[in-house]
């Protein structure tokens, strides 16, 4: 288990930071398919057409997930308890349905 | 193309769907001799889903993040000319638990290791279960969207 424990801080950090992520705009990038471009800054709607968050939101939680997996040391990351791992996602769910409320009101 | 990829996509969900579906009810079963036709739908060995579960949650995901693209561009404007906002907003929770699902996939590899431990029995199943249900609602959605304004029309 000690071995593999950084995945459960990945799984516990990666989703936290990608609904962190879509809250607040934290997208890595900003894909615009219309002209098939990835851009750090965002271009203008009239001739870029819109711009897709959606894989910059993923790319920040991974990141994110990386970073925070590989500096918490296996012996701390094995402590972590397994309820976090069902408990953090169903908040998160719920959060996710009262942020996107607003679609059917 | 586009509409090849999401027949693809498609019928990876529906294997994804039977697959995490049939390993949930695994989690959820208690020994006992399989007597019934539920009871023998759930009498597998749930941790020898795991590694295919993975693949191909991953392999569903990737093809529906291909087939997104165009879908921004043509379904959801066309969505928002039809004023279905009910439809964009079932679709962005979509891909949040998409997304949120793709990032629970180390855990859900890690606690369905075996020799399954025995303390990890309740998020096994819970997380097998969230998963389940994040599959369900995608599959489910993605018919619902493809019924109101599917591609190649």
């Amino acid at each position: 288990m000690t071995r593999h424990a950084r995945l459960a801080v990945f799984s516990l950090v990666s989703t936290i930071v990608y609904v962190l992520a879509y809250n607040f705009g934290w997208q890595l990038f900003r894909y615009y398919p219309l002209l098939n471009q990835i851009s750090l800054d965002p271009l203008p709607a009239k001739t870029s057409g819109p711009a897709m968050m959606y894989y910059g939101w993923m790319g920040t939680a991974a990141i994110a997930g990386i970073v925070v997996a590989l500096i918490v040391p296996p012996k701390y990351a094995a402590k972590l308890p397994s309820a976090v791992a069902w408990v953090v996602p169903l908040l998160l769910v719920a959060f996710t349905l009262v942020y996107e409320k607003h679609w059917f009101l | 193309m586009t509409t090849t990829l999401l027949i693809l996509h498609a019928l990876m969900a529906v294997a994804l769907l039977g697959g995490i579906t049939h390993q949930t009810f695994s989690a959820f079963r208690t020994p006992a001799p399989a007597t019934n036709f539920v009871a023998r739908y759930a009498a597998v060995s749930g941790a020898s889903y795991t590694n295919a579960m993975v693949v191909l949650y991953i392999a569903t995901a990737i093809l529906g993040g291909i087939v997104y693209a165009p879908y921004r561009l043509e379904i959801r404007t066309a969505l928002e000319d039809l004023n279905l906002p009910m439809a964009n907003g079932i679709f962005e929770i979509k891909e949040h638990f998409i997304a949120i699902g793709l990032f629970m996939l180390p855990a859900y590899w890690l606690y369905w290791r075996t020799p399954l431990a025995p303390e990890y029995a309740m998020a096994r199943k819970l997380i097998t279960a969230i998963l389940a249900v994040f599959v369900w609602y995608g599959f489910l959605v993605g018919h619902i969207l493809n019924n109101i304004k599917g591609f190649g029309q």
